[in-house]
């Protein structure tokens, strides 16, 4: 028997194949004796190691553990000055300052008034609309992945775009 | 007084509530740990990854919808963590395959039969252990994907998301992890076998 | 209240009035855009356990300062390359990471980011002289990571 086979009758016994491959495999394990052999062996084995997963508990007090955790929370949240995400919104980057996200909203109102009010009868149209969008960009950051969230900013004093990834695996 | 169901600790955390948060702690605290623990294998490593989960988890809170218990929303956020712990500290390495690996034997040879009597506490105490000391015994990788499977009740697709591998990878190291766990709890019995 | 507000307001109408200014590298070869990217470790730590990894150039130093809280950041990889008119151009920043920058007709590069094979994040824009693009998230231990776009200051700029 080789090593596919063996691994598609593992398939077969944790209930991964679909169903045109489940009944071949079902068929050839009540004629194989080596392949019904291996079936029952996965099967008990799997039994063995899941009923009788071992045991771990923490050893340190209920308020030793939390204290750390507690710590955590508001290390982070002296970073950050603000309470957690509201719920649906893109989770604040933590260490971002505060200070700099507080004037975001403002200023980007302001400021896009004053970019237009500069610059009587240009007004934007479809092709005279400047690609780049004066401070907040969130609609051109596009994420394929349902668990990562964007915010993005642009700080003219800076000259700097910033997007922020959320919950991204990215190293 | 009935004390709060997870739901309700859980909506008076979203409110910013840090003592109910601090009671989902202490209910699920050993799961986490648990969890942890059978990834990376370090008690104190654990002990950090799973205060780390919950720091995480009271910073996502908000978008904690229910769409599953806060236990398994819990879960995957320490899994998840432990994964980028391995992979930061270049665990996540696979042991070259044994030079058994194309033999023709079959794993029925290497397979244990079922020998727990769970009736005898003792004896499933110890089994327990035999097996938390084999796992030890296993590399990174496929202990991961054996335990994610075992212990965890997630399927090949998600365990080849939650790890980063194909689904046939995830075949193979889980196939290769129960043969390589049977071969030492064979060994342990073989070893303790009066002469 | 109302003078910060003004403040703020005049200064970022001041940064808008940058993107109208001709862009000198693309006037000199608008087929060809020179940029350089940069991975950036933020860390809380003064050391960086790997020794490879250098202290960033002050005036990025005081920008990202400004805006991000790490007490330290330091350059993983910095790599200079060129986005041609067609076709994208491939950069990798890291073993997991990497991103592809391809200029648009619209004069804006799409930049997608990369981690371990899966597209995170895309995004499109203009990268003028003097402007930087940080693509950024959160590390293990309190850090972030931040990958840095700029034009190459060898084609000029404010």
């Amino acid at each position: 028997m080789n090593r596919e086979l063996q691994e598609k009758i593992q398939a077969w016994v944790d209930g991964e194949l679909k169903a045109s491959e489940a009944h071949r495999i079902a068929t050839l394990t009540q004629s194989d004796p080596a392949a019904l052999a291996l079936a029952e062996n996965l099967r008990g084995f799997r039994s063995l190691v899941r009923d009788n997963a071992p045991e771990h508990s923490i050893d340190a007090s209920r308020d030793f553990y939390w204290s750390r955790i507690r710590e955590g929370i508001h290390r982070a949240e002296r970073a950050t000055a603000s309470p957690p995400p509201e719920k649906g919104h893109a989770s604040i980057p933590s260490r971002v300052g505060g200070h700099w996200l507080a004037w975001l909203v403002p200023s980007a109102l302001v400021a896009t008034a004053a970019f237009f009010a500069l610059r009587p009868g240009s007004v934007p149209t479809a092709e005279t609309a400047d690609p780049l969008p004066p401070v907040l960009v969130d609609h051109v950051v596009e994420s394929p992945l349902a668990e990562v969230t964007t915010l993005t900013f642009y700080s003219s004093s800076d000259a700097m775009t910033v997007v922020w990834v959320g919950s991204a695996e990215v190293f | 007084m009935a004390s709060p169901t997870d739901e309700q600790l859980v909506h008076a955390s979203q409110g910013g509530d840090m003592a109910a948060f601090e009671e989902l702690v202490a209910r699920h605290r050993d799961k986490m740990f648990a969890r942890a623990f059978r990834i990376v294998r370090q008690q104190d490593e654990a002990m950090d990854l799973s205060q780390e989960a919950w720091i995480k988890g009271w910073q996502r809170i908000a978008q904690f919808e229910g769409e599953s218990s806060f236990a398994t929303w819990m879960t995957r956020i320490t899994i998840n963590l432990c994964l980028d712990h391995l992979r930061r500290n270049q665990r996540y390495r696979v042991d070259p395959l044994p030079d058994y690996q194309d033999d023709n034997t079959g794993l029925d040879r290497l397979l244990p039969p079922v020998w727990t009597n769970p009736t005898e506490r003792l004896e499933r105490h110890e089994l327990r252990q035999r097996i938390d000391a084999a796992l030890a015994k296993l590399s990174d990788a496929h202990r991961t994907v054996l335990v994610l499977h075992e212990f965890e009740d997630l399927g090949y697709k998600e365990i080849a998301q939650t790890v980063g591998i194909s689904i046939g990878t995830v075949m193979s190291r889980l196939f290769y992890a129960r043969r390589r766990l049977a071969i030492l709890l064979a060994g342990i019995q073989d070893e303790e076998k009066p002469s | 209240m109302t003078t910060r507000l003004f403040a703020l307001a005049l200064l970022t109408g001041l940064g808008f009035q940058s993107l109208f200014q001709p862009t000198p590298a693309c006037a000199a070869d608008p087929a060809k855009l020179p940029l350089q990217a940069q991975l950036i470790w933020g860390t809380d730590s003064s050391k960086p356990s790997d020794k490879t990894l250098k202290p960033i150039p002050p005036d990025l130093d005081k920008r990202l300062r400004r805006v991000f809280k790490w007490q330290n950041y330091f350059e993983v990889t910095q790599t200079n390359f060129v986005v041609g008119p067609t076709q994208p151009t491939h950069v990798d920043m890291s073993r997991e990471c990497r991103i592809e920058v391809a200029q648009q007709p619209s004069g804006e590069v799409e930049i997608q980011l990369f981690g371990k094979g899966r597209l995170v994040v895309k995004k499109r824009q203009r990268i003028l002289p003097g402007e930087i693009v940080v693509i950024a998230g959160d590390d293990k231990d309190y850090n972030a990571w931040f990958v840095v776009l700029t034009q190459q200051k060898s084609r000029g700029g404010p």
